[in-house]
């Protein structure tokens, strides 16, 4: 157990040492607007269908399993309640974060392990670029730009799920379901008198779990050896610990999002 | 008074789990081809990758271009990495881009040519490795052949036209053909282009046809350093066996 939280520990440093590194290279040099165009199409924009389903189908297993408990004590009308505090600060951000750890992160450290393993990585070196500026500042900005709005992508795909499920099994009016969502989000209160504190709550976790999607995923990516076997190591490694970090990461976060949101 | 060494390895020494290079010297001169050959995990590489500053000694002094390269800080290490070409085992082409967009690369991260400046000597290298830049510019490295990807990795390393090229294993995969062509090539190159060469290989009968002199790593050191004439008549016990052997 001490040797697992040591290496975790130590994990985490040279993840934290990585994603430092990759600022201090900000803006990004020649050609960094277009690597991040590219990189908000492979990590946002690809990942669009597949965070739309898992939030829709999330919404609308949801809502099913609310209205069962809810149904006994005559408070189906708080489905929509219920559906809208959990998608907006929770299951969105989670859920998508997870199916980007999933789908771009495996991408990515498959990608960066097959550049270091086929001396990829030393070619940019001897070419006058830094790798970390040229590989990895464009998938960091990327992602902490893309995961926020697919999490938003996903709550309003929950929603829309939940909405449906509650027409079809409650015969809710869709108004009616609005309606107790909106409540809900009033309710918990606003950010600068504008902004819903649930929504605050879900982007600021989607954006800390894009950026520790992408630079683990990068960490495992970089130091990738062993040819292709070594590549499906990383690439194993990355979304594994990304998605647990994930996990972890929540905890935290939402103790910290209560006391200050 | 003579030009100073374009790479001067002065009592290197590296070692791993083992020792890989035991107080190694080495200087080659401008416009030289040099040829380090030996037997698998000698330390071929490693000294291509000293010279590049991917690597330090645990002892010992490397000068490339007149600058110690331990002394350097990481960006004057990159600086001193645009004036050295490296061509790589498995010519280690960046997948995602096509072939003109690989060769462009380094021209573009100096930034010191135009657009046009840039297509043009994209052209002009790919020319000097004999292949055709209207059929190959557009294609990714996954549809080139070995020799191909070979030759892209050259004119990617020479495209910058740099004051030293690194050759590691350029015959490595290819067949016997293919690597004949390849040798013709980067001796042809060498002449024309009057570039400073350090050649890694394991194909000793390539590197006696076209290098000036050759090094024979054995046991961390030099077994053998001299001209190719010299080595087919030296009387050393290893280097015998080694030409021997090929």
């Amino acid at each position: 157990m001490r040797r697992f939280l040591q290496s975790a520990l130590l994990a985490l440093q040279d993840v934290l040492q990585l994603t430092w590194q990759a600022l201090r290279t900000f803006p990004g040099g020649r050609g960094g607007g277009a690597r991040l165009i590219a990189q908000l199409d492979a990590i946002g924009v690809r990942s669009v269908p597949i965070v739309l389903l898992t939030g829709l189908f999330t919404g609308m297993v949801l809502a099913l399993q609310a209205s069962v408990q809810l149904a006994p004590l005559g408070a189906t009308l708080f489905v929509g309640r219920f559906v809208a505090a959990s998608m907006l600060r929770e299951l969105g951000p989670v859920l998508s974060g997870i199916m980007v750890a999933g789908r771009v992160g495996a991408g990515i450290a498959a990608e960066l392990g097959a550049m270091k393993v086929t001396e990829q990585l030393d070619a940019l070196e001897t070419l006058g670029a830094e790798p970390v500026r040229v590989l990895v500042l464009p998938r960091l900005l990327a992602a902490a730009l893309a995961v926020p709005v697919l999490a938003l992508v996903a709550d309003a795909a929950g929603l829309v799920g939940a909405a449906l499920v509650s027409r079809v099994y409650l015969g809710m009016p869709v108004r009616t379901f609005v309606g107790a969502a909106q409540d809900q989000i009033i309710l918990d209160g606003f950010v600068a008198g504008v902004i819903p504190a649930d929504l605050v709550q879900g982007l600021v976790k989607a954006f800390f779990f894009g950026i520790l999607l992408t630079m683990i995923a990068c960490h495992h990516g970089l130091r990738a050896d062993g040819g292709t076997a070594g590549v499906g190591a990383a690439t194993t490694r990355a979304v594994v610990g990304a998605s647990i970090t994930i996990l972890i990461a929540d905890y935290f976060l939402t103790q910290l999002l209560l006391a200050i949101v | 008074m003579l030009p100073p060494p374009v790479v001067e390895l002065d009592a290197v020494s590296v070692a791993f789990d083992r020792p890989i290079l035991s107080q190694v010297s080495l200087a080659v001169a401008r416009a030289e081809t040099v040829a380090i050959v030996g037997e698998s995990g000698t330390g071929k590489s490693t000294l291509l990758r000293l010279m590049l500053g991917l690597q330090m000694p645990d002892a010992g002094v490397v000068r490339v271009l007149g600058r110690d390269v331990q002394r350097l800080t990481t960006a004057e290490r990159r600086a001193m990495r645009a004036e050295v070409g490296m061509v790589f085992q498995g010519a280690a082409l960046f997948d995602s881009l096509d072939t003109f967009e690989n060769v462009a690369f380094g021209l573009r991260e100096r930034g010191a040519l135009s657009e046009a400046e840039i297509r043009g000597r994209v052209h002009e290298s790919l020319l000097l490795v004999d292949l055709d830049p209207d059929e190959v510019s557009r294609r990714l490295p996954a549809a080139l052949s070995g020799g191909m990807r070979k030759r892209v990795g050259i004119a990617r390393a020479v495209a910058p036209r740099p004051a030293l090229l690194l050759y590691d294993e350029p015959t490595a995969g290819l067949d016997p053909l293919t690597s004949d062509v390849v040798t013709t090539l980067m001796h042809r190159l060498q002449q024309d282009l009057h570039v400073t060469s350090v050649v890694v290989s394991h194909d000793i009968r390539a590197m006696l046809r076209i290098a000036d002199r050759i090094a024979l790593l054995h046991d961390g050191q030099f077994a053998f350093l001299g001209a190719p004439d010299e080595m087919r008549d030296s009387r050393e016990p290893y280097t015998q066996a080694f030409v021997a052997a090929a």
